[in-house]
């Protein structure tokens, strides 16, 4: 198994993943490298791990949830200070025109739990088994997941349409 | 509903996916190797430590080291004059006009 290979092999991946997790492109980033930089150690001191996949993604899973946790506690203060804008930043202003705001807007109301499963199977590819082991259920219960967070995102989705559809069309007949 | 699922799939897929220059970033980042932690501040704390010692013992060495008297003359009646001899040289001390020496104590002369 080739280091290099198997890097470029996950980092889309999870890549995505991280995104549906955090919701912020450049925190998206910084725990991708992270947990890319913790399989290249452990790789080159012990070898490679047996599931590369379920180690980054495992890692990945833990330093998003504790960046979020850090995020939401240091924003208020940095808002106070005037450290951060509120309002959307022009990244984030140039995003939102493409569906990632959608959809990132769809995945944030889904269930905590369902949207994980979705986010390591879906967007980071994960097989089902190492996926139902991160999580700690069983690949039935998995399976039950995906399928209701399939069902409410596709619904999320389709009011979000909508809704672009009737903010789009006044604009276009004026 | 399989090409319904396959469809919200891509979507998914597609509204994440990160460009190829962000993935190459994240590649690269994770291949480059840690930079050695520098030397310096190691060499400064072995140097400071070393230092120390040396100081200390010589310290001891020197400071430290009692007078001790190897032989001390003291004129039989009327003690007026003392003569210490150590390893660092003679010392004599003389009592004032009139006057007696008192010995109290050993320590330094």
């Amino acid at each position: 198994m080739d280091l290099e290979a198997t890097l470029r092999r996950l980092a889309p991946n999870l890549l995505r993943y991280c995104r549906g997790q955090v919701g912020d492109g450049s925190l998206a980033e910084e725990v991708a490298q992270e947990a890319l930089t913790a399989l290249v150690e452990r790789w080159r001191r012990h070898g490679p791990p047996d599931c590369p996949a379920a180690f980054v993604f495992r890692i990945a899973k833990r330093r998003g949830a504790r960046r979020l946790v850090r995020r939401r506690l240091s924003q208020p203060l940095e808002i106070l200070f005037g450290v951060r804008d509120p309002g959307p930043d022009p990244a984030q202003r140039t995003l939102s025109r493409l569906d990632l705001a959608a959809v990132n807007r769809a995945l944030g109301r889904l269930a905590g739990r369902d949207r994980e499963a979705l986010l390591l199977v879906v967007a980071g590819e994960l097989e089902l088994k190492p996926a139902a082991e991160l999580l700690g259920i069983s690949v039935s219960a998995l399976k039950m997941r995906l399928h209701r967070a399939r069902r409410r995102l596709a619904e999320l989705l389709e009011v979000n349409d909508e809704e672009s559809r009737n903010v789009e069309e006044p604009i276009r007949g004026s | 509903m399989g090409a319904d699922r396959e469809r919200l799939d891509r979507r998914l897929r597609q509204a994440l996916e990160p460009s190829a220059e962000e993935v190459g970033r994240l590649v690269r980042g994770a291949l480059r190797e840690p930079a050695p932690p520098p030397v310096w501040p190691r060499r400064l704390a072995v140097a400071t430590v070393c230092g120390l010692v040396l100081a200390a013992g010589l310290w001891w060495a020197l400071l430290r080291q009692p007078p001790t008297p190897q032989a001390a003359n003291v004129e039989a009646g009327s003690p007026k004059v003392l003569t210490i001899t150590n390893a660092r040289g003679v010392v004599t001390v003389e009592s004032p006009a009139g006057g007696s020496l008192v010995i109290l104590g050993g320590g330094k002369s």
